[in-house]
């Protein structure tokens, strides 16, 4: 059986069917380019012969229609490929979609119907077809985008025909899959149909009703919806649409930049020259170190770790029906709602019922938010959270996470409180940023199946969970901890247990840097725009401001306490020392104090507090070149990641890839702590680290493990 | 062998608002253009058949501004049909470039005589109306575009010029261009007459002799809205140690819109004896630079050290500054770098309070500045102009 195979149905019309042999899916490489070419060459034959009324384009997959291009085909691809493999490759594009330009213009009617996931390449086979129906609440689109990527297939130039030039950048740039019944909305899709069957018979009654079908932009008279780049209803798109994308993606998406521009080209010409362009935007995507980076994290690691790469094989998934949540702060709080929302029974307990309801708040008023909630699903939900104030409502839990005080004596009465009541099965986990989990344990009389899970705030919205592993934590703790982090709708990391565990202490490090340029004498303003340069979503001064200065110096004084206890010599840290001068000197303890590194005027936008340079560059501001200040920011946090790596906290570049990006903010464009030292180069990102060793401190001495990897050229996989 | 280039005529039409109500939006740009052509041909008794090009500059060089209004100018004037004719466009630099070109085309001995100038009806075609390559989402992103005005801000921002500064400029600029309209030192002025002879605008009308500080200080920030749009943020690409983008620049300290053309009349010496052309000034030397172009306004400093520099002659050589004042604080900035007292520059104000007609600037301020010379029986001058994309531009020159 081959790829794509073509049946008589009756009454003149074609199917046409796609069915990817030895593949779940269908997907869009070379197999498929050798198919379809052939298939469309057979289909042109039998138009030509006459007796053809249509043509019925159908997935031969259950449930499946396509999965879009072959990301494992791309990445293997040179990324510097010589000038006459570019060319190659350009006309690779143009011929990959070729068949697709015949097929709508074979002078017979098309049509489509999409049984399953339509995205990518699937969908941009869809658009080539003259009426396209779908199965409810499939979904649809081009999110190529999210990894980097454009459409490549036509997808470009038949969006922005069919939908106009705003909604096309919206669609392509967002790289949103949509419901079809949205498809419908927007005029992506024509109909929806309750099933397969009916879907076939719709479409074979369409394509004998319609036998003279063209697409419109094959029609006399056609123009683009709203107008081409040129159209006064556009110059506020063409106008600020660019400035957008550059200061959304600070530039550094290549994507978004050739998404825009393509559109917008591809608008001003006719549809066979467009589809030149949009080939030439493409390829230069596929050259692209960031398309790359993205693919690998967002892509291929994204689907391992979903797939469980680092969850123990072999054990049963479990599902949790009950979760007892201890502490109704807010993280408790966010935690609850995100496991109502999940359908879980969520029991929410503190110290008094009252202090438990405030945290149930949380969800009311998200709820009240939520204009798309009916009153009878609000309540439902809301049903799903239950408070207490006593430890016997959690006996019936299957896992329980503690969200107290980070307090040991506290997190310690607590684990020994609700192990009294719990189940022996049932999993309890302390959510903590920083507490070691093994120390945790040691209140635990079932240390097995204690374990930490770090959840970010807020809780309901961060979508990763840092999954600690302490000493004693059995394999089923750990598979229970990372099924109900997908429960709960998050990616889950997992790592051993250490000081700051992976996300923490990796952010720290920026952030450590951050207060070591203040201290040095340089403009903070520099420095928060040396972040925001490098993609991050907040530069290191704002980041302590929003979790307070006050929190963080807090937090210095327990670590301080801890290393003494230990009998050990404390060092005080430059991020300590300025966050003690700024709570103790200065008074300024952070942003909901109303003043940090930052002034927060009533009414206006927040500044940059003027005492910092008063106080720390009494002189003037000292001058660094800029990229020293960008890649301090970076390398400092990708340097710890290796430490990490080399110390056996974290085992898996994945996971430090996707958690150094959805829980700590690390650009997203650079794949990762990891992936961005392979973007650089190994060797190249050795010489930089020394050389900032040598300027700015031992934070940047490269470990072992790097200079190990980067002799082997063996880059962070 | 090097000739000298000399100036016999510099003339302008007024300025009018330069919006529909403005007293020269009735008036085709070709009419303003051909106006000041009979009106230089008349008083110089000039046999026009022995101008051999006429370069004139347009912002906006499309609809009836478009192709070649210089050609169309010629065989519609009365002129004949041998001046050849182009248009050019060098942003608000064209009228002075033209000026140039001109010049260096009768100091290469290629030509003997030459007339340029520009002409720009904004109420008519409005800034943008050509469109360009800047518009282009794919070229605006590479080159960081921000709006003038925008770039005017953030030179504030940087130099820490305040909006008192601007505004106490800019209220100088009306005094004296008042002043100076009220004494008649604008003798390089021509009235625009109707086809019946009949005048139609006879002075410029921008002008507000009533202006007070407090009337600035009302005066609303005219780029705030851009900043908002999300250009303070892109400027930042290039500028990451600003903040804040202080909007210090209104209606009342930007140079205004208006309509208008400026001729200059070029050519070496033995064409001047040949026609009875009296020589009125020399030019001394030109300059073109190119700057940053996201904070675009940079030009005319390096553009006047450039000049100096090839005329062989120090700033205190000069004895006027003529620089465009297309926002307060490109000029403030301009004579803190160059270190240029309020009393040498701008003497009788300029387009804060008379406005710019993008094309023809250049060229109608350096009759301004000739005019001023002669009056104060001074020497030499320099006119400078600050233009898109970073480019600046400068000409000296001496009364001979």
């Amino acid at each position: 059986m081959g790829y794509i195979t073509l049946n008589s149905a009756g009454n003149g019309i074609v199917e046409m069917v796609f069915d990817q042999p030895g593949s779940s899916v269908n997907t869009m490489g070379m197999e498929y380019d050798a198919a379809m070419k052939a298939a469309v060459a057979e289909l042109q034959g039998m138009v030509a012969a006459g007796g053809v009324t249509g043509v019925y384009l159908r997935s031969g997959k259950p449930g499946q229609f396509f999965a879009g291009g072959d990301i494992k085909e791309m990445l293997e691809s040179d990324l510097n490929p010589p000038p006459g493999r570019k060319q190659e490759l350009f006309e690779g594009i143009l011929a990959a979609k070729a068949p697709l330009r015949t097929l709508e213009t074979l002078g017979v009617p098309v049509a489509v119907g999409i049984n399953g996931a339509a995205l990518g390449g699937g969908f941009e086979i869809a658009l080539a077809c003259h009426f396209r129906i779908a199965l409810p609440g499939v979904d649809v689109g081009l999110p190529e985008a999210q990894i980097g990527l454009m459409p490549g297939a036509g997808g470009v130039v038949r969006t922005t025909r069919l939908i106009g030039l705003q909604e096309a950048i919206t669609l392509i740039s967002q790289g949103a899959r949509i419901k079809s019944e949205k498809a419908v909305e927007k005029g992506l899709l024509h109909e929806i149909v309750a099933d397969e069957a009916a879907m076939r018979e719709r479409a074979h009654a369409w394509l004998l009703a319609n036998p003279g079908a063209k697409q419109p932009w094959d029609t006399e008279g056609y123009r683009i919806p709203g107008g081409g780049p040129e159209h006064k209803a556009n110059q506020g798109l063409m106008m600020l649409g660019p400035v957008n994308v550059m200061n959304q993606t600070r530039g550094l998406m290549p994507a978004q930049k050739a998404i825009f521009a393509a559109v917008a080209d591809c608008a001003r010409v006719d549809f066979d020259t467009a589809q030149k362009i949009e080939a030439r935007y493409f390829l230069s995507l596929l050259l692209d170190q960031t398309a790359r980076n993205m693919m690998t994290a967002f892509f291929v690691q994204m689907n391992a770790i979903t797939k469980g790469a680092s969850r123990p094989a072999g054990i049963a998934r479990r599902k949790v029906k009950t979760l007892g949540i201890l502490g109704a702060g807010q993280m408790g709080a966010g935690i609850a709602y995100a496991a109502a929302r999940k359908g879980i029974v969520a029991i929410l307990k503190d110290v008094d019922l009252a202090a438990a309801e405030r945290g149930k708040d949380y969800a009311r008023q998200a709820c009240a938010k939520n204009k798309r909630m009916s009153d009878a699903e609000r309540e439902a939900l809301l049903g799903l959270i239950r408070t207490t104030d006593s430890y016997p409502d959690l006996a019936g839990c299957d896992a329980v996470i503690e969200a107290v005080f980070e307090r040991r004596d506290i997190k310690a009465a607590v684990t020994r409180e609700v192990e009294a009541v719990l189940g022996h099965e049932a999993l309890l986990a302390s959510n903590t940023s920083a507490l070691p989990i093994t120390e945790l344990a040691e209140a635990s009389v079932r240390p097995a199946n204690f374990i930490g899970m770090h959840f970010f705030s807020p809780a309901d919205k961060m979508p990763l969970v840092e999954i600690i592993c302490g000493e004693q934590t059995g394999d089923a703790a750990l598979a229970a901890a990372f099924d109900l982090a997908q429960q709960l709708g998050k990616t889950p990391i997992v790592v051993n247990d250490a000081p700051g565990f992976f996300t923490t202490r990796v952010i720290g490090k920026t952030v450590s840097q951050g207060a070591q340029m203040v201290l040095e004498g340089i403009d903070p303003v520099l420095i928060e725009a040396a972040a925001r340069a490098n993609g991050s979503p907040v530069g290191p001064l704002a980041a302590i401001d929003e979790v307070s200065q006050e929190t963080a110096y807090r937090n210095g004084l327990q670590m301080k306490a801890d290393v003494e206890a230990r009998g050990e010599t404390w060092q005080e840290q430059p991020a300590g020392e300025l966050v003690r001068r700024m709570v103790e000197d200065f008074g300024r303890k952070g942003k909901r104090f109303g003043a940090g590194y930052y002034e927060y005027p009533q009414g206006g936008k927040k500044r940059i507090w003027p005492g910092l340079g008063q106080h720390f560059a009494p002189n003037g501001f000292r001058t660094l070149p800029f990229e020293d200040l960008k890649d301090r920011l970076v390398f400092a946090q990708c340097i710890e990641a290796v430490r990490a790596m080399q110390e056996g906290v974290i085992t898996s570049a994945a996971d430090g890839n996707i958690g150094s990006i959805m829980g700590i903010g690390f650009p997203a464009q650079t794949g990762g702590v990891f992936q961005c030292i392979n973007a650089w180069g190994l060797q190249r990102f050795l010489a930089r680290a020394r050389e900032l060793a040598g300027r700015y401190g031992a934070d940047f001495e490269p470990p072992r493990l790097l200079i190990e990897k980067a002799e082997r050229g063996e880059p962070f996989r | 062998m090097a000739h000298d280039a000399l100036i016999f005529d510099a003339i302008r039409t007024p300025r009018g608002r330069g919006k529909a109500g403005g007293a020269l939006y009735e008036v085709k740009p070709i009419d303003l253009l051909v106006d000041l052509m009979e009106a230089m041909k008349e008083r110089n008794a000039l046999d026009t058949s022995r101008v051999e090009d006429l370069i004139i500059a347009c912002g906006e060089p499309v609809g009836e501004q478009g192709q070649d209004i210089a050609r169309t100018a010629v065989t519609y004037s009365s002129w004949g049909e041998a001046t050849a004719g182009v248009q050019i466009h060098r942003y608000c630099a064209g009228g002075l470039d033209a000026v140039n070109m001109a010049a260096a085309k009768v100091m290469a001995g290629t030509e003997d005589l030459v007339a340029a100038g520009g002409v720009e009806s904004m109420s008519r075609l409005g800034i943008g109306a050509s469109g360009g390559a800047q518009g282009d989402p794919w070229v605006a992103m590479r080159t960081l575009f921000v709006s003038q005005g925008v770039g005017a801000d953030l030179v504030a921002t940087l130099n820490g010029i305040t909006r008192e500064d601007v505004d106490r400029y800019a209220l100088m600029s009306q005094q004296r261009a008042a002043a100076a309209r009220a004494e008649g030192r604008f003798r390089s002025l021509l009235p625009v007459r109707d086809m019946n002879g009949v005048t139609i605008l006879d002075h410029d009308e921008l002008i507000r002799p009533a202006t007070t500080p407090e009337d600035l200080a009302r005066l609303k920030p005219s780029f705030a809205q851009f900043g908002e749009w999300g250009q303070d943020e892109l400027l930042k690409f290039r500028y990451p140690q600003i903040e804040v983008v202080e909007h210090v620049h209104t209606p009342g300290n930007s140079s205004g819109i208006v309509d208008g053309a400026g001729l200059v009349l070029i050519g070496n010496e033995r064409i001047g004896r040949e026609l009875g052309l009296k020589p009125r000034a020399r030019i001394v030397a030109t300059a073109l630079v190119g700057t940053e172009p996201t904070i675009m306004l940079e030009g005319p400093a390096p553009a006047t050290r450039k000049a100096l520099a090839r005329a062989g002659l120090k700033l205190d050589d000069i004895d006027l500054f003529e620089l465009n004042e297309a926002f307060a604080a490109v000029v403030l900035r301009y004579q803190a770098l160059l270190g240029i007292p309020d009393d040498r520059i701008n003497v009788n104000g300029g387009a804060i309070a008379m406005g710019h007609p993008i094309g023809a600037t250049g060229a109608m301020i350096l009759g301004t500045l000739l005019d001023e010379l002669e009056r104060r029986g001074l020497r030499r001058g320099l006119c400078t102009l600050c233009a898109g994309g970073g480019i600046g531009i400068a000409t000296i020159i001496e009364r001979v």
